[in-house]
């Protein structure tokens, strides 16, 4: 697969996308997990020691300093590629939200996290380098010896944990619909907590959860069960309650067996 | 959620039901089992997470009582006072609902 890679970085430089000081391409995303399609785009990143020059690309906003991220994208050979540009000190402050210590010391500093920077933890261990390998290599050993997993997997079950809470609320109040969609949001994203926490990040792109549950090495949840709930077999619109109760079981299941 | 019981040992029987209201947090942290209300987060023992994952709502504390006499091989009636005590202190924690009877 990596061979597959190998010459993004020489077409980056073909196209005048490749800064001077530049640290590291890698690839990740779907096509370098293999779940990739005639349609999927190359999500290339960039990592430089001076930030990327802005010009008609997007620009996003995230909490580290410079604030922003640039992004290009460009075709090659009929395919659409995605480059995002970061600096080794964007990803250093990065890590630094990832701290162990911070984290056993309830530091809540990772709630800090923008969309973007949860997209690098989530797609980062599945990046494969174009070029030299060293940056991505250590990087990636970083950030497994930081509290990455454990900041991932508290993200999703937070996220379960409310939703579970809104859904009794909506009962209450006689809001089943509203309380049958909540309890589905809650569902997902206790799986998404299981998930991260057998190693299978990505609750960004929830297209993905059942490949991800395969891929998972877990015995909390079988995917009959999983499945059940994501196609909602057992509903039976004349009984919501019963069914979002089942959900919330499960998902408490999840949330008392996942070791954070 | 159904009527709360009076958090006080004396008042929770084999036939009470308990629950963990909808806002009740549960973590898994470093092997150990966390719950959380609104204002308090309990470590719980192995022996009390073995108990709290048995309440599921539907379980009576006489049948919660009897896994846990199967599990530890104890009396039931130590058990069930054991269960008693630990439930009368999770309603007192905010943590557990007990519902009088089924």
């Amino acid at each position: 697969m990596a061979d597959d890679f190998a010459k993004v970085i020489d077409d980056l430089r073909d196209r005048g996308l490749l800064p001077e000081t530049c640290e590291s391409v890698f690839v990740s995303g779907s096509l370098v997990r293999g779940w990739g399609n005639s349609t999927s785009d190359v999500d290339v990143i960039v990592i430089s020691r001076e930030a990327w020059p802005h010009r008609d690309g997007e620009v996003t906003h995230v909490a580290l300093e410079p604030p922003t991220l640039q992004h290009e994208s460009t075709f090659v050979d009929g395919r659409r590629w995605d480059v995002e540009y970061w600096t080794d000190a964007q990803f250093d402050q990065l890590l630094d939200k990832m701290s162990m210590d911070r984290f056993e010391r309830g530091e809540g500093i990772w709630q800090t996290l923008s969309t973007d920077e949860v997209t690098m933890l989530e797609r980062f261990p599945y990046a494969v380098a174009s070029g030299d390998d060293s940056w991505l290599e250590r990087r990636k050993a970083e950030l497994r010896a930081s509290a990455h997993r454990a900041v991932l997997v508290t993200q999703s079950l937070d996220k379960a944990g409310s939703y579970t809470e809104d859904a009794g609320g909506q009962i209450e109040a006689g809001d089943l619909e509203s309380a049958v969609l909540t309890a589905k949001l809650a569902f997902d994203c206790a799986v998404d907590g299981l998930l991260a926490g057998a190693g299978q990040f990505g609750s960004r792109w929830p297209k993905w959860r059942a490949r991800r549950f395969r891929a998972a090495t877990q015995s909390v949840l079988t995917f009959d069960e999983f499945w059940a709930v994501q196609t909602m077999r057992t509903f039976d619109p004349d009984e919501p309650v019963k069914w979002i109760e089942e959900v919330i079981l499960l998902c408490r299941r999840i949330s008392m067996e996942v070791d954070v | 959620m159904g009527e709360r019981g009076t958090g006080s040992e004396q008042t929770i029987s084999a036939d009470s039901v308990p629950s963990a209201p909808l806002h009740v947090r549960m973590r898994k942290f470093q092997g150990k089992m966390f719950v959380g209300g609104y204002e308090h987060v309990l470590e719980l023992s192995d022996t009390a997470t073995f108990i709290w994952r048995k309440v599921d709502g539907v379980r009576t504390v006489g049948e919660i009582s009897a896994l846990v006499a199967q599990e530890y091989d104890i009396p039931a009636e130590v058990a069930q006072a054991d269960v008693v005590s630990l439930f009368a202190e999770l309603e007192q924690g905010e943590v557990l609902i007990i519902k009088g009877s089924r």
